[in-house]
């Protein structure tokens, strides 16, 4: 085989090879604000089939006065995420109407293309007041973000979701939905059990609103129901005291086999004693 | 011939291996030591170093500790049992086995919890069992449970001892010291063969020997039941009870034969331990061994059919060659096809092939623990956070195999020495059955 055939061939072969490697790749990005103040962008990271890629590295920036500003660079993790946190702070939404681009961007490698991706958000607020209002626990919800002029305006047709934290996850209470001026009240319920003394968290949350992202609000309240004093004194299998049957049933059944046990003990005494009395041998 | 003279002649007969302990006995007895010796720095290592030298971890959280546990806390229930059905069924050829049962029986309870002992993380807070029991807990039930077996299988025995140890305390051809002599004495509560004392003596054994029976099964049951009363595949079972309680018998009936054989073949016990014997055993093994296969296979196919995500997965491992498809086969052909066909055909019922058979039959039900314990604990209810290798197979560790051996090896030589201080066979009661048979002869003839 003449050589150029054989590295023709080759080249062909190998290299070929090397260009299927390279996979398209698209991202995901969201947006949260927590009523901690503090602000979470989230970067997933697919290939061309859907299978996310962990150990990339995504770059988040922010737009400000036509310039991007970069936030930092993750690496995403086991579920091909890159999360940045950061506190929350007006700078960042610097326009009179407080509307800010953030952007997300892998810049590819050996295997995968380059992807990015944009996301504008208006700041917005969740507030939340919990109060009694004629003997009724309620929960006031205000959802407000700025117009043009940097006025602070209601908002209209936010729907609200209200949850309260359980062992493993987060329980749904309920929701609200804002009125034109942004507001709206609902009643809690009474009988959600709570802390030792009644203290029961609230979260208040807006998932995947188009223009604000993800809001939440928490709030810790005396609205819970606290465990009954005399829960402990329950008799179940799971309290600290037995059913009473089962107590019934292992008196009997013990006092059964260990008075036989006791009787038996009786009679190989008198064996004894009735042997004390007689000289007979057995050989 | 009368009864003395029966008697006499049984004691002349069996009474070598009470007197004189040989060569080859001290040799058996100081390699067991050494066994329990070399248990004893296992445990220290383990006590030291903590669990970490086992394979248990945080996911399987039992291993052949909880095997050998059920293994022959299993085989101290049926030696009761069928040492009180014997008794009670009076059959007349039950006298040379019903010893051998009982002293298993007693032996097997003892070494049996020690298993749950080294279990425990904390020794330190084991008296924390009884001070803060919880009635609702299996556990509890379980602690209550042998304690009160192991005293009434302590008393079944001692009762069916009495007698004897009147003999041995009153027999001038016994060469024993004389302080051992005394211990007879004093053990024989002064039975003299008095009208009355017999009649005190019936009514403690007609007792014990009914009670014995249902203490066994609840204790067997409430057994099955820690591990029943849990959710997991594979071991929440309404049939786990009589489950266990078959399984027990089962095994036991084949360490009694295996315990039978080497007794008969080392102290020359042919005249006492006959072919029949072994028969009649292995008429027991092929019944408990039919009604164990039955509950194998209900257990097996109604997991198979149901077919629910956990029972499924846990059936796959049983039967998947990759994981203890080997072992299910062993423990199924082993411990229930080959004792069925071995015993049932008459002309391969044998003394030698019922033994080996018993004794394939055993490993294979002590391999049946490990298959009801260990796949299930390595099939998570929730998904694992941590996949590190030893924590999703357990693999026993040489502490493990080293106190396990040595669990035995105590077995073997309370046993050993339970027969250097006992008869194997009872005196009072061969006697007693020789001198009836003699005088049926004479009357007949």
């Amino acid at each position: 085989m003449k050589p150029y055939l054989l590295i023709l061939i080759s080249f062909c072969f190998f290299g070929f090879n090397l260009m299927a490697q390279e996979l398209e790749t698209e991202m995901e990005l969201s947006y949260s604000k927590s009523s901690l103040d503090s602000v979470i962008l989230s970067a997933i990271l697919l290939d061309e089939d859907g299978e996310k890629l962990s150990g990339m590295d995504v770059e988040f920036f922010y737009s400000k006065m036509d310039s991007l500003i970069s936030l930092g660079q993750i690496t995403t993790n086991q579920d091909g995420e890159a999360i940045i946190s950061m506190s929350y702070t007006p700078v960042l939404f610097s326009s009179t109407d407080r509307r800010v681009e953030f952007k997300a961007e892998f810049k590819g490698n050996d295997e995968y293309y380059e992807t990015e991706v944009s996301l504008e958000i208006q700041d917005a607020i969740l507030r939340m007041t919990p109060e009694i209002i004629d003997s009724v626990s309620t929960l006031s919800f205000q959802l407000t973000t700025w117009d043009e002029e940097g006025e602070e305006i209601g908002v209209e047709d936010g729907e609200i979701y209200i949850f309260v934290p359980r062992l493993f996850g987060l329980l749904p209470t309920g929701d609200a939905w804002t009125d034109e001026d942004g507001q709206d009240a609902v009643k809690f319920p009474t009988d959600i059990p709570g802390g030792n003394l009644g203290e029961l968290m609230i979260i208040a949350k807006i998932e995947d609103h188009e223009s604000f992202g993800n809001l939440e609000t928490s709030q810790m309240t005396s609205w819970g129901v606290p465990p009954s004093e005399n829960e402990g004194e329950v008799r179940a299998l799971w309290s600290s005291k037995p059913p009473l049957w089962m107590i019934v049933t292992f008196v009997i059944l013990m006092s059964a086999v260990w008075l036989h046990y006791l009787y038996i003990l009786i009679k190989l005494r008198q064996i004894n004693t009735d042997g004390k009395n007689e000289e007979k041998l057995i050989l | 011939m009368n009864f003395k003279e029966n008697i006499n002649l049984t004691l002349k007969d069996l009474s070598p291996v009470l007197e004189h302990t040989s060569k080859k006995e001290k040799i058996w007895m100081a390699f067991l030591g050494v066994i329990i010796l070399w248990g004893c720095y296992a445990l220290y290592i383990q006590i030291t170093q903590g669990h970490i030298v086992t394979g248990m971890r945080d996911n399987v959280v039992w291993g052949i500790f909880i095997v050998n546990f059920i293994f022959l806390i299993g085989i101290g229930y049926s030696g009761s049992v069928i040492a009180a059905l014997l008794y009670l069924f009076k059959m007349k050829w039950r006298f040379p086995i019903i010893r051998i049962a009982m002293l298993m029986t007693l032996f097997a309870t003892i070494t049996g919890p020690l298993f749950i002992l080294l279990c425990i993380g904390r020794l330190d807070r084991l008296h924390h069992l009884f001070l803060y029991a919880r009635l609702q807990s299996p556990i509890t039930w379980d602690v209550i449970a042998v304690i009160t077996y192991l005293v009434g299988s302590l008393i079944f025995l001692y009762v069916a001892l009495i007698r004897d140890f009147a003999v041995y305390g009153q027999s001038k051809d016994l060469k024993v010291s004389d302080g051992r002599k005394k211990w007879y004495k004093r053990l024989s509560f002064g039975f003299k063969n008095l009208p009355s004392q017999e009649k005190h003596l019936k009514i403690s054994r007609d007792i014990i020997a009914i009670m014995i029976i249902p203490i066994a099964i609840m204790v067997s049951s409430i057994l099955s039941w820690i591990f029943g009363m849990t959710l997991r595949p594979g071991w929440h079972s309404t049939i786990f009870g009589p489950y266990f309680v078959l399984a027990a018998i089962y095994s036991g009936l084949g360490v009694i034969v295996i315990l039978m054989y080497i007794l008969r073949k080392i102290y020359s016990l042919e005249k006492y331990i006959k072919k029949e014997h072994f028969i009649y055993m292995g008429y027991g093994i092929m019944i408990f061994g039919a009604g164990y296969g039955y509950f194998t296979f209900s257990e097996y196919f109604t997991d198979w059919y149901t077919s629910k995500a956990w029972e499924a997965e846990l059936i796959h491992k049983l039967f998947s060659w990759d994981h203890y498809g080997y072992w299910t086969l062993f423990a199924n052909l082993g411990g229930i096809l080959l004792p069925l066909l071995i015993i049932g055909i008459p002309k391969l019922r044998t003394i030698g092939s019922i033994t080996l058979v018993s004794l394939i039959m055993v490993v294979a039900m002590w391999i049946k623990r490990y298959l009801i314990v260990i796949p299930t604990l390595e099939n998570t209810l929730i998904p694992m956070q941590d996949l590190r290798e030893e924590y999703v197979h357990y693999s026993a560790t040489w502490v493990e195999w080293v106190l396990v051996a040595a669990g035995f090896a105590l077995f073997g030589l309370l046993f050993t020495l339970a027969i250097k201080f006992v008869t194997i066979i009872p005196v009072w009661q061969t006697a007693l059955m020789n001198t009836e048979e003699q005088n049926k002869n004479i009357e007949k003839s």
